[in-house]
């Protein structure tokens, strides 16, 4: 005899519940079995605890609370298993798809954003080439093609920072060579439209020695109208030291901006 | 009799020496040459001297100056016999000419890897002339007008009032960038040549051969054109303010 069938005659046993062949068999097995009579005085002691126990009835007003509190809980649970449940199929398959079509949604964004934040750190890597390249050639002392060529890498960055307008500034304003002066300012006024750039392009019109970058510097001013250059070049206008071309144009730009 | 001829042969050889040209060598295969002087053609050469002959032929001379020597506001001596002070530090080889308006008519032939630089302000100048070079060629000028003639560049060049004449090899190396203020800028390249060009002139008007498909980039600046040649290749930059741009095909 296994112990659980054991166990539960046993109890029918304590509660007289067995036949009268079941209870001899029952009563033989506890002779013949120690550990069956122990396991029969544990449960007989278990269940006359539980007899003895007295039966706790809940007070008339406590079961009346429950039972409205039950009544409400049944009447509330109804309502809301009617909008959280849809109740013909179709609408259920539909939710269905539509979750999917919101998880895919999500999945392809977030794969979207991780190939976008790629992309972004590949582009900031070429410009970091872009920029290490341009400012090893822009240094060239010895070859002014060599800075041509840096200050013409410069042409293929989409946004400027401040160190690449400091390097161009420099070779617009200090650069041996014209081209390079000349080409480092076609850089920048691709730029023109941010404050420091304009400041930059501001400050070269007053100090810009080159007569050549001059012409260029006077005509972008006419081009971006910057109306508050008209007195710098009224001073260029009026510097004996000033090339005819230069006057020329200045004279011109005064013209076009008042 | 076999004597005599001999002898006639070596004066006749020694007489040539000194009619040719005088001559002065710097040994050099790289670095930098800064000419300095207000008439000038240079040439590319396959050895690794830089060498500096004069062709004045006739030329009017000062007799009131024989005997003295022109006094150079620099401090410079003519250390050439050719009328040129040739100075070397390091890296670099400068070219000064002694007087003041009188430029001395010199050839100079260039080793290929010796960059080329020509600066000259004054306007007691004559042309600068560059012929059959791969060399890097920088030209600064006012008033002089330069031509260049079977050159590779790459190119920078510069002149106020004077005009550009290129006509380039087919192996072509850029950047070039030619810009001139008076006069015009003529170049004249294969049509096959792939590249970025940018042309502008503020007074003035563009040419280009038919030959050359530009792909132009449309903007609204008429005094700009830009674009691609061929898909596009070397940044070629032609500026004039009052001048013509001529783009010619070779």
């Amino acid at each position: 005899m296994d112990n659980e069938k054991l166990e539960m005659q046993l109890i029918d046993y304590i509660d007289g519940k067995l036949s009268e062949d079941e209870r001899q068999q029952v009563e033989q097995e506890l002779v013949r079995n120690d550990q069956a009579f122990k396991l029969y005085e544990q449960l007989k002691e278990v269940i006359h605890a539980i007899d003895k126990t007295k039966k706790l009835d809940p007070s008339h007003e406590l079961k009346k609370k429950f039972d409205d509190f039950l009544v409400a809980e049944i009447k509330g649970s109804k309502k809301e298993a009617r909008s959280i449940f849809f109740q013909p199929g179709f609408f259920r398959i539909a939710a269905a798809v539509a979750l999917l079509i919101v998880g895919g949604g999500i999945g392809f964004w977030i794969s979207k954003q991780s190939t976008q934040r790629q992309e972004i750190e590949a582009i900031a890597q070429e410009l970091a080439r872009t920029k290490t390249l341009m400012m090893g050639l822009i240094e060239n002392q010895q070859s002014a093609s060599q800075r041509l060529q840096g200050v013409n890498v410069a042409l293929t960055i989409q946004n400027a920072d401040d160190e690449v307008v400091k390097a161009l500034a420099l070779r617009m304003n200090e650069d041996a060579n014209t081209n390079v002066r000349l080409a480092a300012l076609d850089a920048l006024s691709k730029f023109h439209t941010e404050p420091q750039v304009r400041k930059v392009l501001l400050e070269a019109l007053s100090t810009q020695k080159d007569p050549v970058v001059q012409i260029a510097l006077i005509q972008l001013m006419v081009k971006m109208k910057e109306k508050s250059v008209v007195n710098d070049l009224q001073k260029i206008v009026e510097d004996d030291e000033t090339m005819k071309a230069v006057k020329d144009e200045a004279y011109s730009g005064i013209l076009k901006l008042s | 009799m076999k004597n005599k001829s001999i002898t006639v042969l070596a004066v006749i050889m020694i007489m040539a020496g000194v009619l040719r040209a005088q001559e002065f060598k710097v040994s050099k295969s790289s670095g930098r040459l800064e000419i300095n002087i207000g008439r000038v053609t240079v040439e590319g050469h396959n050895g690794n001297e830089i060498i500096f002959t004069s062709a004045d032929v006739k030329r009017d001379k000062d007799k009131r100056a024989e005997g003295l020597r022109s006094v150079n506001s620099l401090g410079l001596d003519d250390n050439t016999g050719l009328g040129i002070n040739v100075t070397e530090k390091g890296e670099v080889v400068t070219v000064h000419q002694l007087k003041k308006t009188d430029a001395p008519d010199i050839k100079i032939l260039v080793p290929k890897d010796v960059i080329v630089s020509f600066s000259y302000e004054s306007q007691y100048g004559g042309e600068a002339k560059f012929k059959n070079m791969t060399n890097e060629i920088e030209v600064d000028a006012q008033y002089n007008s330069v031509e260049l003639e079977n050159v590779t560049g790459p190119l920078t060049v510069k002149t106020i009032y004077g005009h550009v004449e290129a006509i380039m090899d087919a192996a072509m190396k850029g950047p070039i960038a030619i810009v001139s203020v008076y006069g015009y800028v003529d170049i004249a390249m294969p049509t096959t040549t792939k590249a970025n060009i940018k042309m502008s002139t503020s007074y003035g008007e563009i040419f280009a051969d038919p030959g050359f498909k530009i792909d132009i980039e449309r903007q609204d600046d008429s005094d700009k054109i830009s674009g691609k040649i061929n898909g596009g290749g070397i940044p070629i930059d032609l500026a004039c303010n009052y001048g013509k741009v001529y783009l010619r095909k070779k």
